[in-house]
């Protein structure tokens, strides 16, 4: 095999999409994801939401994007299951470029699947009786996907840097989900936190007075992406497989 | 190979595992390191006569009401007891899984899971009763001249701690439970942990119906009574004891399914 970027991409989609673990972890988070969608849209008067469908389905990504993160980490830790890493690196010698390789195809298995998530939210929550849609929310929504593919390269990135499916979900669902919360009373400078910024993207209001804008709550989260793949890729280039 | 030497293996087991070290690290040391920085600046505010400042919380609740956040210690102690006796070794060094040696040296499976059960209840129990209490001391301590007396602080969160200590350890045998029937860590730690933080899906069930009270994360957290607090939540004891009926009906449904499979 050249080591083509393409035909890296090509092979490393194949690994990816062929994994049992993907599929059940696209599955359960797009089945999942409308569940709940349908639940906050049925249950809206005792959980305080609108009749919109949008809010119903934008309040589905906190929990949806745990799928995101598993699916990130699945891209690259299921590799040091076994030793397939060895065959992989015989392939593809280039570190940086297997890197990109299996980011980009991800990102490509990502991505649909967030459509189909929103969607399917969306949708879910409109065919509740007293629900409506009138294509409110639209930026926020797309923001939304944006963030659930971005918070899953947060995984794939911690991923890199521990080599280690559990210790990876561990570390990342605790740096996502439980970290912001407990620090909140402490201080402020959680709104820079990669997830607590991300959430900006697709809240339609924010959480405390001082969060950042979501053009701000963006930038921050792929700053810290950026961050954390370049450590992964330095790592990933300097380590013995 | 009697109880009391499989007892003795699995505590040298569990004590020697990397992971397992530092879920106790994690659960001891977040705990401990989040309510400092929590108390600590709790102070300042009281100091600098911030009025806002317990509008959330009081000096008492300070410290303490990060239990429910502690849980993660015990949450992944209870997974990868369990786990890491399915998880594969390399191809060059055999490829084979732990459990395998486990159960030619216990061959009765039931001595096995019970010896099991019985450390990690020791094990948790322990990181609960040594974390909880000091936490609170901390709490207090740091919060100073703002600090409540040790009086004090025993009636009001006596029992309360007690039974944060018998959270912890429930929790754990029921992450424990589930893991030896889906035999990986991924499903039961996304599940236990995700539920621990803001996007709990159980307390959102609550506000649906009042069946999810009987929950046991729910029934137990009257016990603890930091957590999202609702209206039709348990009292302690009865909820003391739905959450330990979960656990051990969950642990009696593992045992079938642990004595009647292939390793």
């Amino acid at each position: 095999m050249t080591n083509d970027f393409r035909n890296v991409v090509a092979a490393e989609l194949i690994k990816l999409r062929t994994l049992p673990a993907t599929l059940i972890t696209i599955a359960v988070t797009v089945a999942g994801a409308t569940t709940l969608a349908v639940t906050f849209a049925g249950g809206r008067h005792q959980l305080g939401g609108s009749a919109s469908s949008a809010e119903a389905a934008l309040r589905v990504v906190e929990y949806g994007q745990i799928g995101f993160i598993l699916l990130g980490i699945l891209a690259f830790a299921t590799e040091y299951g076994g030793s397939q890493i060895r065959a992989t690196l015989t392939a593809v010698p280039g570190r940086t470029l297997l890197m990109a390789g299996k980011a980009a195809a991800y990102v490509l298995i990502a991505a649909p699947t967030a459509l189909l998530t929103l969607a399917l939210s969306l949708l879910g929550a409109r065919l509740v009786p007293g629900m409506s849609w009138t294509g409110e929310h639209v930026g926020a929504l797309v923001g939304a996907g944006a963030y659930l593919v971005l918070v899953g390269l947060l995984g794939y990135a911690v991923a890199a840097l521990v080599r280690d499916l559990i210790a990876a979900l561990v570390a990342t669902l605790a740096l996502v989900l439980v970290l912001p919360p407990v620090l909140a009373g402490v201080t402020t400078l959680t709104r820079y936190l990669p997830s607590h910024a991300g959430t900006r993207m697709y809240e339609l209001a924010p959480a405390l007075p001082e969060d950042l804008t979501p053009v701000q709550g963006a930038v921050t989260l792929t700053a810290w992406l950026v961050l954390a793949l370049v450590t992964g890729v330095a790592l990933f280039a300097k380590r013995d497989a | 190979m009697t109880l009391g030497n499989a007892i003795a293996a699995e505590l040298r087991k569990l004590l020697t595992l990397p992971s397992a070290l530092l879920a106790l690290a994690l659960g001891a040391l977040s705990t401990l390191g989040f309510a400092a920085m929590t108390a600590s600046s709790l102070r300042d505010r009281l100091d600098s006569g911030d009025s806002s400042a317990l509008a959330y919380t009081t000096t008492m609740e300070t410290g303490f009401n990060l239990i429910p956040m502690g849980t993660i210690g015990t949450v992944v102690l209870g997974v990868v007891i369990i786990s890491s006796e399915y998880a594969a070794n390399r191809k060059d060094a055999g490829g084979g899984r732990q459990i395998l040696a486990s159960l030619t040296c216990v061959p009765r499976r039931g001595v096995l899971l019970a010896a099991k059960t019985i450390v990690l209840i020791l094990v948790s129990g322990v990181l609960g009763a040594v974390t909880i209490p000091a936490t609170i001391a901390l709490s207090q301590f740091l919060l100073g001249a703002h600090g409540n007396s040790p009086s004090a602080v025993v009636a009001a969160l006596g029992w309360r701690a007690v039974g944060g200590v018998v959270y912890w350890v429930l929790i754990s045998v029921i992450a424990f439970a589930v893991t030896v029937l889906t035999r990986s860590g991924i499903v039961p730690l996304i599940a236990f942990i995700a539920n621990l933080t803001l996007v709990s899906v159980t307390f959102m069930l609550t506000k649906l119906t009042p069946l999810a009270n009987y929950l046991p994360d729910v029934a137990g957290a009257g016990m603890v009574g930091v957590f999202h607090l609702t209206d039709g939540m348990l009292d302690p004891l009865p909820g003391g004891l739905v959450m330990t009926a979960w656990a051990a009906g969950l642990l009696a449904i593992a045992a079938r399914v642990f004595a009647r499979r292939d390793g």
